[in-house]
Protein backbone atom coordinates (compact mmCIF):
# COMPACT_ATOMS: atom_id res chain seq x y z
CA UNK A 1 0.00 0.00 0.00
CA UNK A 2 1.18 3.50 -1.11
CA UNK A 3 2.69 6.62 1.58
CA UNK A 4 -0.71 8.48 2.32
CA UNK A 5 -0.25 12.14 1.67
CA UNK A 6 -1.07 14.91 4.08
CA UNK A 7 -2.18 18.67 4.20
CA UNK A 8 -1.58 20.93 6.69
CA UNK A 9 -4.72 22.79 7.82
CA UNK A 10 -5.52 25.91 10.48
CA UNK A 11 -7.54 25.87 13.65
CA UNK A 12 -7.86 28.31 16.33
CA UNK A 13 -5.26 28.04 18.81
CA UNK A 14 -7.34 27.69 21.93
CA UNK A 15 -9.28 24.64 19.97
CA UNK A 16 -6.07 23.43 19.51
CA UNK A 17 -5.07 23.38 23.29
CA UNK A 18 -8.82 22.13 23.87
CA UNK A 19 -8.42 19.56 22.04
CA UNK A 20 -5.28 18.53 23.70
CA UNK A 21 -6.72 18.60 26.69
CA UNK A 22 -9.29 16.13 25.98
CA UNK A 23 -7.31 13.37 24.51
CA UNK A 24 -5.13 13.61 27.26
CA UNK A 25 -5.15 9.71 28.50
CA UNK A 26 -7.19 8.24 25.63
CA UNK A 27 -6.08 6.90 23.24
CA UNK A 28 -4.81 9.45 20.72
CA UNK A 29 -1.58 10.41 20.21
CA UNK A 30 -2.13 13.52 18.74
CA UNK A 31 -4.27 16.33 17.79
CA UNK A 32 -4.10 15.80 14.43
CA UNK A 33 -5.31 12.04 14.90
CA UNK A 34 -8.36 12.98 17.02
CA UNK A 35 -9.30 15.35 14.59
CA UNK A 36 -8.88 13.15 11.94
CA UNK A 37 -10.91 10.42 13.68
CA UNK A 38 -13.55 12.88 14.58
CA UNK A 39 -13.84 14.16 10.97
CA UNK A 40 -13.97 10.58 9.21
CA UNK A 41 -16.81 10.26 12.17
CA UNK A 42 -18.66 13.14 10.60
CA UNK A 43 -18.31 12.15 6.99
CA UNK A 44 -19.67 8.87 7.58
CA UNK A 45 -22.45 9.38 9.82
CA UNK A 46 -23.59 12.34 7.86
CA UNK A 47 -24.08 10.84 4.43
CA UNK A 48 -25.63 7.72 6.25
CA UNK A 49 -27.98 9.60 8.20
CA UNK A 50 -28.84 11.17 4.76
CA UNK A 51 -29.07 8.47 2.82
CA UNK A 52 -31.38 6.75 5.83
CA UNK A 53 -33.50 9.91 5.79
CA UNK A 54 -33.70 9.47 1.92
CA UNK A 55 -34.95 6.60 2.06
CA UNK A 56 -37.15 6.60 4.88
CA UNK A 57 -39.14 9.86 3.39
CA UNK A 58 -39.31 7.87 0.05
CA UNK A 59 -41.56 4.98 1.54
CA UNK A 60 -38.28 2.23 1.54
CA UNK A 61 -37.18 2.23 5.17
CA UNK A 62 -39.69 2.44 7.93
CA UNK B 1 -20.17 -4.30 7.60
CA UNK B 2 -21.67 -4.85 4.11
CA UNK B 3 -22.75 -8.58 3.36
CA UNK B 4 -23.22 -7.83 -0.06
CA UNK B 5 -21.04 -8.42 -3.00
CA UNK B 6 -18.51 -5.92 -3.57
CA UNK B 7 -18.66 -2.90 -6.47
CA UNK B 8 -17.30 -4.33 -9.88
CA UNK B 9 -13.68 -3.55 -10.23
CA UNK B 10 -13.94 -3.50 -6.07
CA UNK B 11 -14.74 0.19 -5.21
CA UNK B 12 -17.88 2.42 -5.96
CA UNK B 13 -17.08 4.91 -7.77
CA UNK B 14 -18.44 8.44 -7.08
CA UNK B 15 -17.73 11.87 -9.48
CA UNK B 16 -19.70 14.79 -8.72
CA UNK B 17 -18.29 18.40 -8.09
CA UNK B 18 -20.19 21.80 -6.78
CA UNK B 19 -20.61 24.05 -9.77
CA UNK B 20 -19.20 27.35 -9.66
CA UNK B 21 -19.06 30.34 -11.65
CA UNK B 22 -15.38 29.55 -13.39
CA UNK B 23 -17.02 26.17 -15.18
CA UNK B 24 -18.92 29.08 -17.20
CA UNK B 25 -15.46 29.83 -18.74
CA UNK B 26 -14.65 26.87 -19.67
CA UNK B 27 -14.65 25.40 -23.19
CA UNK B 28 -18.36 23.90 -24.04
CA UNK B 29 -19.43 20.19 -25.13
CA UNK B 30 -23.06 19.56 -25.40
CA UNK B 31 -23.71 16.26 -25.18
CA UNK B 32 -27.46 14.15 -26.02
CA UNK B 33 -29.28 12.50 -23.51
CA UNK B 34 -27.99 9.31 -24.26
CA UNK B 35 -24.44 10.77 -23.16
CA UNK B 36 -26.05 12.75 -20.15
CA UNK B 37 -27.40 9.20 -18.68
CA UNK B 38 -24.22 7.82 -19.18
CA UNK B 39 -22.45 10.75 -16.95
CA UNK B 40 -25.06 10.26 -14.57
CA UNK B 41 -24.39 6.65 -14.21
CA UNK B 42 -20.50 7.32 -13.73
CA UNK B 43 -21.11 9.34 -11.37
CA UNK B 44 -22.92 7.72 -9.05
CA UNK B 45 -20.87 4.52 -9.66
CA UNK B 46 -24.06 2.33 -11.60
CA UNK B 47 -21.25 1.95 -13.89
CA UNK B 48 -18.12 1.76 -11.27
CA UNK B 49 -14.69 0.87 -11.79
CA UNK B 50 -15.65 3.53 -14.74
CA UNK B 51 -14.42 6.96 -14.16
CA UNK B 52 -15.21 8.83 -17.20
CA UNK B 53 -15.28 8.17 -20.86
CA UNK B 54 -12.99 5.42 -22.32
CA UNK B 55 -9.78 6.30 -23.37
CA UNK B 56 -8.93 4.75 -26.70
CA UNK B 57 -7.41 1.42 -25.55
CA UNK B 58 -9.89 0.72 -22.54
CA UNK B 59 -12.08 1.35 -25.88
CA UNK B 60 -10.76 -1.32 -27.98
CA UNK B 61 -10.47 -3.61 -25.48
CA UNK B 62 -14.03 -3.38 -25.06
CA UNK B 63 -14.47 -3.27 -28.59
CA UNK B 64 -12.02 -6.48 -29.43
CA UNK B 65 -12.25 -8.44 -25.94
CA UNK B 66 -15.01 -7.12 -23.92
CA UNK B 67 -12.74 -6.43 -21.07
CA UNK B 68 -10.92 -2.92 -20.27
CA UNK B 69 -7.50 -2.42 -20.70
CA UNK B 70 -7.04 -3.61 -17.38
CA UNK B 71 -8.57 -6.82 -17.69
CA UNK B 72 -12.05 -5.75 -15.97
CA UNK B 73 -14.73 -7.21 -17.86
CA UNK B 74 -16.63 -4.37 -19.55
CA UNK B 75 -18.99 -5.22 -22.59
CA UNK B 76 -20.44 -1.56 -23.87
CA UNK B 77 -18.10 1.40 -24.59
CA UNK B 78 -19.20 4.14 -22.90
CA UNK B 79 -18.13 7.10 -24.83
CA UNK B 80 -18.74 10.67 -25.16
CA UNK B 81 -18.48 11.42 -29.35
CA UNK B 82 -18.23 15.13 -30.76
CA UNK B 83 -17.67 16.76 -34.31
CA UNK B 84 -15.81 19.75 -32.10
CA UNK B 85 -12.34 18.59 -31.85
CA UNK B 86 -10.39 22.27 -32.85
CA UNK B 87 -8.25 23.63 -29.44
CA UNK B 88 -8.72 20.73 -27.80
CA UNK B 89 -5.97 19.71 -25.37
CA UNK B 90 -5.26 16.75 -23.29
CA UNK B 91 -5.41 18.05 -20.17
CA UNK B 92 -7.99 20.49 -20.62
CA UNK B 93 -11.33 20.61 -18.32
CA UNK B 94 -13.99 20.76 -20.87
CA UNK B 95 -17.94 21.81 -19.48
CA UNK B 96 -19.94 19.12 -20.70
CA UNK B 97 -23.56 21.13 -21.58
CA UNK B 98 -27.02 19.74 -21.97
CA UNK B 99 -29.97 21.95 -22.67
CA UNK B 100 -27.17 24.99 -22.63
CA UNK B 101 -26.94 24.15 -18.69
CA UNK B 102 -23.15 23.23 -17.70
CA UNK B 103 -23.97 19.58 -16.13
CA UNK B 104 -20.55 18.04 -16.04
CA UNK B 105 -16.53 18.62 -16.14
CA UNK B 106 -14.17 16.54 -18.14
CA UNK B 107 -10.56 16.27 -17.68
CA UNK B 108 -9.55 15.53 -21.60
CA UNK B 109 -7.64 12.63 -21.92
CA UNK B 110 -7.53 12.08 -25.04
CA UNK B 111 -9.45 12.76 -28.48
CA UNK B 112 -9.36 9.81 -31.06
CA UNK B 113 -11.22 9.45 -34.33
CA UNK B 114 -14.55 6.94 -33.83
CA UNK B 115 -14.68 4.12 -36.14
CA UNK B 116 -18.50 3.82 -36.46
CA UNK B 117 -18.91 1.02 -38.20
CA UNK B 118 -16.24 -1.40 -35.97
CA UNK B 119 -18.36 0.20 -33.41
CA UNK B 120 -21.73 -1.15 -34.49
CA UNK B 121 -20.36 -4.21 -35.98
CA UNK B 122 -18.06 -5.43 -32.81
CA UNK B 123 -21.13 -3.96 -30.35
CA UNK B 124 -24.78 -5.25 -32.30
CA UNK B 125 -23.22 -7.06 -34.51
CA UNK B 126 -24.77 -5.98 -37.38
CA UNK B 127 -24.75 -2.86 -39.54
CA UNK B 128 -27.97 -2.70 -40.18
CA UNK B 129 -29.43 0.86 -40.00
CA UNK B 130 -32.75 -0.24 -38.89
CA UNK B 131 -30.99 -1.49 -35.76
CA UNK B 132 -31.71 0.99 -33.19
CA UNK B 133 -28.06 1.01 -31.30
CA UNK B 134 -26.58 1.22 -35.06
CA UNK B 135 -28.81 4.13 -36.08
CA UNK B 136 -27.66 5.99 -32.71
CA UNK B 137 -23.93 4.93 -33.67
CA UNK B 138 -24.64 6.36 -37.55
CA UNK B 139 -25.75 9.82 -35.47
CA UNK B 140 -22.39 10.11 -33.25
CA UNK B 141 -19.88 12.42 -33.99
CA UNK B 142 -16.81 11.46 -35.79
CA UNK B 143 -14.55 11.40 -32.17
CA UNK B 144 -14.37 10.01 -28.88
CA UNK B 145 -13.51 12.11 -26.16
CA UNK B 146 -11.99 10.24 -23.22
CA UNK B 147 -11.07 11.18 -20.05
CA UNK B 148 -12.29 11.12 -16.27
CA UNK B 149 -15.52 13.04 -15.56
CA UNK B 150 -17.60 14.43 -12.73
CA UNK B 151 -21.33 15.54 -12.84
CA UNK B 152 -22.55 19.02 -10.78
CA UNK B 153 -24.17 18.05 -8.03
CA UNK B 154 -27.60 18.69 -8.15
CA UNK B 155 -28.07 19.01 -12.00
CA UNK B 156 -30.24 15.79 -12.63
CA UNK B 157 -31.49 14.98 -16.06
CA UNK B 158 -35.28 16.02 -16.65
CA UNK B 159 -36.00 12.21 -16.61
CA UNK B 160 -34.66 11.69 -13.25
CA UNK B 161 -36.61 14.43 -11.88
CA UNK B 162 -39.94 12.61 -13.07
CA UNK B 163 -38.66 9.63 -11.47
CA UNK B 164 -37.15 11.05 -8.24
CA UNK B 165 -39.46 9.28 -6.33
CA UNK B 166 -38.17 5.69 -7.87
CA UNK B 167 -34.86 6.82 -8.42
CA UNK B 168 -31.85 5.07 -5.81
CA UNK B 169 -28.17 5.34 -6.63
CA UNK B 170 -25.67 2.20 -6.03
CA UNK B 171 -24.94 3.51 -2.98
CA UNK B 172 -28.55 3.98 -0.95
CA UNK B 173 -29.61 0.76 -2.36
CA UNK B 174 -26.42 -0.84 -0.61
CA UNK B 175 -27.77 0.98 2.55
CA UNK B 176 -31.08 -0.18 1.85
CA UNK B 177 -30.24 -3.96 0.92
CA UNK B 178 -28.14 -4.02 4.15
CA UNK B 179 -30.80 -2.20 6.32
CA UNK B 180 -32.75 -5.29 5.31
CA UNK B 181 -30.43 -7.44 6.28
CA UNK B 182 -29.84 -9.04 2.78
CA UNK B 183 -26.97 -10.73 1.37
CA UNK B 184 -28.15 -12.20 -1.89
CA UNK B 185 -30.11 -10.44 -4.07
CA UNK B 186 -31.69 -11.05 -7.72
CA UNK B 187 -31.99 -8.18 -9.84
CA UNK B 188 -34.48 -7.85 -12.25
CA UNK B 189 -34.78 -5.55 -15.68
CA UNK B 190 -37.01 -5.12 -17.89
CA UNK B 191 -38.52 -2.27 -20.00
CA UNK B 192 -42.05 -4.14 -19.76
CA UNK B 193 -45.32 -4.01 -18.18
CA UNK B 194 -45.38 -7.49 -15.56
CA UNK B 195 -47.20 -10.20 -16.98
CA UNK B 196 -47.35 -13.72 -15.28
CA UNK B 197 -44.11 -14.51 -17.42
CA UNK B 198 -42.54 -12.45 -15.26
CA UNK B 199 -43.89 -13.12 -12.26
CA UNK B 200 -42.92 -16.85 -13.16
CA UNK B 201 -39.22 -15.66 -13.05
CA UNK B 202 -39.26 -12.98 -9.71
CA UNK B 203 -40.94 -15.51 -7.65
CA UNK B 204 -37.94 -18.35 -8.71
CA UNK B 205 -35.64 -15.44 -7.83
CA UNK B 206 -37.52 -14.84 -4.42
CA UNK B 207 -37.16 -18.45 -3.43
CA UNK B 208 -33.46 -18.38 -4.23
CA UNK B 209 -32.38 -14.95 -2.76
CA UNK B 210 -33.25 -13.06 0.28
CA UNK B 211 -34.22 -10.15 -1.74
CA UNK B 212 -35.54 -8.90 -5.16
CA UNK B 213 -34.67 -6.24 -6.99
CA UNK B 214 -37.24 -5.02 -9.71
CA UNK B 215 -35.01 -2.29 -11.65
CA UNK B 216 -37.05 -0.73 -14.96
CA UNK B 217 -35.04 1.02 -17.49
CA UNK B 218 -36.17 4.51 -17.81
CA UNK B 219 -33.80 5.93 -20.02
CA UNK B 220 -33.82 7.21 -23.78
CA UNK B 221 -36.08 3.26 -25.35
CA UNK B 222 -37.68 3.03 -28.86
CA UNK B 223 -40.58 4.13 -30.46
CA UNK B 224 -43.24 1.36 -29.47
CA UNK B 225 -42.06 0.98 -25.99
CA UNK B 226 -43.99 0.78 -23.00
CA UNK B 227 -43.95 4.41 -21.23
CA UNK B 228 -41.98 3.78 -18.34
CA UNK B 229 -44.99 5.56 -15.93
CA UNK B 230 -47.19 2.85 -16.88
CA UNK B 231 -44.46 0.27 -16.02
CA UNK B 232 -44.19 1.56 -12.68
CA UNK B 233 -47.41 1.78 -11.99
CA UNK B 234 -47.74 -1.65 -12.78
CA UNK B 235 -45.05 -2.98 -10.95
CA UNK B 236 -46.51 -1.15 -7.49
CA UNK B 237 -49.55 -2.70 -8.43
CA UNK B 238 -48.62 -6.20 -8.75
CA UNK B 239 -46.38 -6.06 -5.66
CA UNK B 240 -49.10 -4.42 -3.70
CA UNK B 241 -51.34 -7.37 -4.36
CA UNK B 242 -49.24 -10.65 -4.69
CA UNK B 243 -45.50 -10.07 -3.08
CA UNK B 244 -44.08 -9.73 0.17
CA UNK B 245 -43.35 -6.57 0.25
CA UNK B 246 -40.59 -6.51 2.21
CA UNK B 247 -38.52 -8.86 -0.06
CA UNK B 248 -39.03 -6.56 -2.73
CA UNK B 249 -37.44 -2.93 -4.07
CA UNK B 250 -38.51 -1.33 -7.27
CA UNK B 251 -36.29 1.32 -8.25
CA UNK B 252 -35.57 2.86 -12.04
CA UNK B 253 -32.40 2.90 -14.04
CA UNK B 254 -31.73 5.89 -15.65
CA UNK B 255 -29.69 5.14 -18.71
CA UNK B 256 -30.83 4.08 -21.90
CA UNK B 257 -31.42 0.96 -23.79
CA UNK B 258 -28.43 0.07 -26.65
CA UNK B 259 -30.54 -3.05 -27.87
CA UNK B 260 -26.83 -4.63 -28.19
CA UNK B 261 -28.44 -7.83 -27.13
CA UNK B 262 -25.67 -10.59 -25.40
CA UNK B 263 -23.40 -7.45 -24.49
CA UNK B 264 -26.13 -5.70 -22.80
CA UNK B 265 -27.03 -8.66 -20.71
CA UNK B 266 -23.48 -8.54 -19.08
CA UNK B 267 -23.44 -5.10 -19.12
CA UNK B 268 -27.14 -4.84 -16.83
CA UNK B 269 -25.80 -7.28 -14.90
CA UNK B 270 -22.58 -5.61 -13.96
CA UNK B 271 -24.59 -2.79 -13.38
CA UNK B 272 -27.38 -4.21 -10.85
CA UNK B 273 -23.84 -5.78 -9.09
CA UNK B 274 -22.85 -2.06 -8.17
CA UNK B 275 -26.37 -1.85 -7.16
CA UNK B 276 -25.46 -4.68 -4.72
CA UNK B 277 -27.37 -7.62 -6.05
CA UNK B 278 -25.73 -11.03 -6.69
CA UNK B 279 -28.29 -12.73 -9.10
CA UNK B 280 -29.33 -11.41 -12.09
CA UNK B 281 -32.06 -13.06 -14.27
CA UNK B 282 -31.02 -13.35 -17.81
CA UNK B 283 -34.34 -14.61 -19.78
CA UNK B 284 -34.71 -14.97 -23.45
CA UNK B 285 -33.56 -12.75 -26.31
CA UNK B 286 -32.29 -10.12 -23.17
CA UNK B 287 -32.09 -7.10 -24.44
CA UNK B 288 -32.58 -7.68 -27.90
CA UNK B 289 -34.73 -6.15 -30.80
CA UNK B 290 -35.81 -7.73 -33.83
CA UNK B 291 -33.98 -11.17 -34.82
CA UNK B 292 -30.36 -9.63 -35.17
CA UNK B 293 -29.25 -12.04 -31.81
CA UNK B 294 -29.99 -15.96 -31.36
CA UNK B 295 -32.93 -16.35 -28.10
CA UNK B 296 -30.21 -17.62 -26.33
CA UNK B 297 -26.70 -15.55 -27.03
CA UNK B 298 -27.38 -13.19 -24.32
CA UNK B 299 -26.95 -16.47 -21.88
CA UNK B 300 -24.59 -18.13 -23.94
CA UNK B 301 -22.30 -14.64 -23.56
CA UNK B 302 -21.38 -15.62 -19.89
CA UNK B 303 -19.42 -18.62 -21.32
CA UNK B 304 -17.13 -16.01 -22.30
CA UNK B 305 -16.33 -15.47 -18.63
CA UNK B 306 -14.17 -17.18 -16.26
CA UNK B 307 -15.48 -18.78 -12.92
CA UNK B 308 -16.18 -15.40 -10.51
CA UNK B 309 -15.01 -12.86 -12.83
CA UNK B 310 -17.96 -11.23 -13.57
CA UNK B 311 -18.76 -10.97 -9.50
CA UNK B 312 -22.73 -12.03 -10.48
CA UNK B 313 -24.37 -14.65 -10.86
CA UNK B 314 -26.55 -14.72 -14.04
CA UNK B 315 -30.01 -16.97 -13.40
CA UNK B 316 -31.10 -18.51 -16.70
CA UNK B 317 -34.71 -18.96 -17.69
CA UNK B 318 -36.31 -20.18 -20.62
CA UNK B 319 -39.44 -18.79 -22.18
CA UNK B 320 -42.44 -19.04 -19.51
CA UNK B 321 -46.27 -20.13 -20.04
CA UNK B 322 -49.49 -20.34 -18.83
CA UNK B 323 -50.21 -24.29 -19.19
CA UNK B 324 -53.49 -25.04 -19.08
CA UNK B 325 -52.92 -28.86 -18.05
CA UNK B 326 -50.70 -28.18 -15.24
CA UNK B 327 -53.26 -25.24 -14.80
CA UNK B 328 -49.98 -22.49 -13.88
CA UNK B 329 -47.28 -21.24 -15.37
CA UNK B 330 -44.06 -23.02 -16.24
CA UNK B 331 -41.46 -23.19 -18.86
CA UNK B 332 -40.25 -25.94 -21.27
CA UNK B 333 -38.01 -27.39 -17.86
CA UNK B 334 -41.15 -28.52 -15.78
CA UNK B 335 -43.63 -28.88 -18.30
CA UNK B 336 -44.29 -32.26 -20.74
CA UNK B 337 -47.54 -30.86 -22.33
CA UNK B 338 -47.79 -29.29 -25.58
CA UNK B 339 -47.71 -26.28 -27.60
CA UNK B 340 -51.85 -26.97 -27.65
CA UNK B 341 -52.12 -26.41 -23.61
CA UNK B 342 -50.18 -23.53 -23.82
CA UNK B 343 -50.09 -19.50 -23.47
CA UNK B 344 -46.92 -18.20 -24.17
CA UNK B 345 -46.93 -14.09 -22.49
CA UNK B 346 -45.53 -11.33 -24.44
CA UNK B 347 -45.83 -7.63 -25.21
CA UNK B 348 -47.07 -8.80 -28.46
CA UNK B 349 -49.75 -10.97 -27.24
CA UNK B 350 -50.67 -8.45 -24.12
CA UNK B 351 -51.15 -5.65 -26.44
CA UNK B 352 -53.55 -8.09 -29.00
CA UNK B 353 -55.57 -9.20 -26.25
CA UNK B 354 -55.85 -6.07 -24.89
CA UNK B 355 -57.01 -4.53 -28.55
CA UNK B 356 -59.53 -7.11 -28.74
CA UNK B 357 -61.07 -7.32 -24.95
CA UNK B 358 -63.24 -10.81 -26.69
CA UNK B 359 -60.53 -13.10 -27.19
CA UNK B 360 -59.58 -15.00 -24.13
CA UNK B 361 -56.88 -15.45 -22.27
CA UNK B 362 -56.04 -12.08 -20.90
CA UNK B 363 -56.60 -12.86 -17.18
CA UNK B 364 -54.07 -15.99 -17.63
CA UNK B 365 -51.21 -13.89 -18.60
CA UNK B 366 -52.06 -10.51 -16.95
CA UNK B 367 -53.05 -9.81 -13.16
CA UNK B 368 -56.38 -7.97 -13.21
CA UNK B 369 -54.82 -5.15 -10.98
CA UNK B 370 -51.78 -5.08 -13.14
CA UNK B 371 -54.48 -4.48 -15.85
CA UNK B 372 -56.41 -1.72 -13.94
CA UNK B 373 -52.89 0.00 -13.66
CA UNK B 374 -52.56 -0.44 -17.33
CA UNK B 375 -55.83 0.80 -18.35
CA UNK B 376 -56.50 3.56 -19.73
CA UNK B 377 -52.87 4.25 -21.35
CA UNK B 378 -52.31 4.34 -24.63
CA UNK B 379 -51.12 1.10 -26.48
CA UNK B 380 -48.41 2.15 -28.86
Amino acid sequence: MGRKEYVNISIPKELYKNVEKIIKGTGFRSVTEYIIFVTREALIGGEEGRIRERLRKLGYLE
Amino acid sequence: MSRLVEPHGGKLVEQTRRYDESLEELQRIEIDKHTLLDLEMISTGAYSPLTGFLCRDDYECVLYGKRLSNGVAWTIPIVCSTNKTKDLRPGDELALSHGNKVVGVLTLEEVYPHNKEEHARKVFQTLDPKHPGVARVKKMGNHLLGGKVEKIEGEASTIQNRFERRTLTPKETRYLFNAKGWRTVVGFQTRNIPHRGHEYLQRCALEIGDGLFIHPIVGETKPGDTPPETILRCYEALIKNYYPRERVVLAVLHTSMRYAGPREAVFHALIRKNFGCSHFIVGRDHAGVGNYYGPYDAQKIFNEFGEGELGIEPLFFDTSFYCRRCGGMATKKTCPHTENDRITPSGTLVRSLLQNPGKTGLDKILRPEVLDAFRGEKIV
